[in-house]
């Protein structure tokens, strides 16, 4: 029968644990809020300190929603590009997007363009270079009929990528050097309701276009031969995978840096416990996991010490890589 | 029916054009199981994909086979490998109703029907639940014969359905193919190496032979000799159903008897390089209903047989 009702429970499960870990992360963090100022700051807004409405409504809550929108962001890109390269190795970052964006960051970083006090200047940098290598890999998808292939270019156009910012980074000063260094930690903290916005639209459209795709993704593994005889549109479905996955990485890693990992181990831990042949359910599942999972990292970023909070992107590949490994370790094998 | 005329079937590869079948007229009428035969690297998989729409045929493009590739008349079941550890059986029989479906994949009352007559039909109602990377690989071609016949379309072509099975699968599946053949007047075609399968099941044969389809029923291509001219090397004669050895030992050995016994017995002694003949003062064995003699000797098996010649020419 269809696999549909028996994972609704899942669902419901992780949208309950999507809130609780929603409030814990407005409530945990570097500094001690009083709950009862945090109950106030919160809901009521009038009778707080105005130190307490500041860390709640400026920090800690646009932190809980950045971390909530690129989670899933990440997590969807990831689920779609494994689906297309039928390939568990996939995430967001194959096609080479995530280089592409580290280079437009490192080229505004050491060619001096001021960065200092226009972050904004820094994220258009990176969705420009995240773009410019989807428009690259565009007409290439046209003529290349391999998963494989296609795969492999992703890979070479990362690595084109780093060497380009290698010599960046070879010819460029300490400071500019070191203002990269933290660009590649990630960072959650830097989001303004505004970018939370674009990040939130970025979102929104990733997901339509999966869901006008799911027909299409659930047919995927029968490969083109039968895709073909099934009248699937094969070439407008891949594009539309690779339209959508280049929205979500690139959106997201302009604003909050080329965060691993949890784009490339969500989907991939969600299809293993769903064991959900539909994508509406992994679409869905996906984007929830997603943003448990960097909420979650995120609040860890408190634990290892008290006073500074660690990169996001360590804390996400310290306690991700651990967890996929068990995984991979109970289950023998993972594959999409 | 489904016809086309002059077809001409091959790829091309670096500015070559590698011709596999060469100006082929094919017709396939409705009821028939159809056994398409040839060796490997002849054009089956390439033909039947050609036919169906997904290669293109070198003389141009084809009305015939556009409409039928087309108007989702047609079912496939090819070799591809399928890589889901999420599918269930139900699943992937679920999406030969894909064409029916809208974008949100509401199954109607219609498509449910289909697909669980398809599962009832071949047998599946104990596995539909179970992960298609779970099941044997004969479940998993009947799985996918299924997902054709919850198509409901008039034509199924099969590429090499029964490869990796064992006898009793292989028959299975064949037998199946044949009933839906006969009994819903589907047309399918079935490329195959089961020489005896489709001998004995196949309502007409293509035999691919010299870059043309010699099409017929199996017992016209038989006794035209052509099968025994596709197949020099199958070790035995169709027509005349000898079994062919080539005698190594220059050792003959005269035989008395009759019935099957006989002939087993001349097998066993040709197969090992033996000739027999009607007189050899040297060897003469005679068949009786539960031994063998030689002489004075008595023997039970035709292995001890065997290792008494054997003893025989080497003492002399």
């Amino acid at each position: 029968m269809p696999s549909a009702p028996k994972n609704r429970s899942k669902l419901i499960f992780l949208i309950f644990l999507l809130l609780v870990v929603a409030v814990a992360h407005v409530a945990i963090g570097g500094s001690s809020v009083p709950s009862s100022e945090l109950i106030n700051a919160l809901f009521f807004k009038n009778d707080v300190q105005l130190v307490w409405q500041q860390i709640v409504w400026d920090l800690r809550v646009p932190r809980m929603l950045t971390a909530l929108l690129a989670g899933a962001s990440l997590s969807l890109a990831g689920l779609q590009m494994q689906t297309l390269f039928r390939n568990p190795l996939a995430g967001p970052d194959v096609l080479g997007l995530t280089a592409g964006a580290g280079l437009g960051v490192g080229i505004c970083i050491f060619l001096g363009i001021s960065f200092s006090f226009f972050i904004p200047l820094m994220s258009l940098f990176a969705f420009g270079g995240a773009f410019l290598v989807f428009i690259l890999i565009l007409p290439m998808t046209r003529y290349i009929k391999d998963q494989t292939a296609l795969l492999l270019i992703g890979v070479m156009i990362s690595a084109l990528g780093s060497a380009l910012l290698g010599i960046l980074q070879f010819t460029s000063g300490s400071d500019e050097l070191q203002s990269y260094v933290l660009w590649t930690f990630g960072s959650l903290g830097s989001t303004t309701y505004y970018e939370l916005f674009i990040l939130l639209a970025g979102l929104i459209l990733g997901i339509i276009l999966a869901f006008a795709n799911t027909k299409n993704m659930n047919a995927w593994p029968l490969g083109d031969a039968y895709l073909k005889n099934l009248a699937i549109p094969v070439k407008r479905a891949r594009l539309l995978m690779i339209v959508s996955a280049s929205i979500l990485t690139g959106i997201t890693t302009a604003y909050c840096g080329p965060i691993a990992f949890v784009g490339l181990s969500t989907p991939l831990l969600v299809r293993n416990w769903f064991r959900d042949f539909n994508h509406e359910n992994l679409i869905v599942a996906s984007c929830l996991c997603g943003s448990i999972v960097l909420i979650v990292c995120d609040l860890s970023t408190h634990l290892f010490s008290a006073h500074v909070a660690i990169p996001i992107n360590v804390a996400t590949s310290l306690l991700g890589a651990p967890v996929v490994i068990f995984f991979i370790v109970r289950l023998k094998k993972i594959s999409i | 029916m489904f016809c086309v005329d002059k077809l001409s079937v091959g790829y091309h590869k670096e500015e070559q054009t590698i011709l596999l079948l060469n100006e082929v007229d094919v017709i396939l009428k409705p009821g028939e199981l159809i056994c398409l035969l040839g060796s490997n690297g002849c054009g089956k998989s390439t033909l039947l994909k050609t036919l169906a729409g997904l290669h293109p045929p070198l003389n141009g493009s084809n009305e015939s086979i556009n409409s039928l590739h087309q108007s989702n008349n047609l079912a496939l079941v090819l070799t591809e490998k399928i890589v889901s550890t999420s599918a269930t059986v139900w699943d992937l029989i679920s999406t030969a109703r894909y064409p029916h479906l809208n974008w949100r994949i509401t199954f109607q009352e219609k498509d449910l029907q289909a697909i669980q007559f398809a599962i009832a039909r071949v047998g599946l109602n104990n596995i539909q639940d179970r992960f298609i990377h779970e099941i044997s690989d004969g479940q998993l071609q009947l799985t996918l014969i299924a997902r054709a016949l919850a198509q409901e379309t008039s034509f199924i072509f099969l590429d090499e359905p029964t490869a990796h099975l064992d006898l009793n699968n292989r028959m299975d599946v064949m037998l199946l193919l044949r009933s839906l053949a006969h009994q819903f007047g589907k047309t399918i075609l079935v490329s195959t190496h089961e020489l005896d399968l489709a001998l004995q099941l196949a309502d007409r044969l293509w035999v691919v032979y010299n870059q043309k389809i010699e099409n017929g029923l199996p017992e016209d291509l038989v006794l035209s000799g052509l099968l025994d001219q596709a197949f020099p090397r199958k070790g035995f004669d169709l027509k005349t159903g000898e079994m062919k050895y080539e005698p190594t030992k220059n050792i003959h050995i005269e035989l008395k008897g009759e019935g099957y016994r006989y002939l087993w017995t001349k097998n066993a002694l040709q197969r090992t390089g033996y000739t027999i003949t009607e007189f050899s003062p040297r060897f003469s064995i005679i068949i009786s209903d539960d031994k063998w003699l030689i002489g004075d000797n008595s023997f039970t098996t035709l292995h001890s047989i065997l290792h008494f010649i054997e003893q025989e020419i080497i003492r002399s």
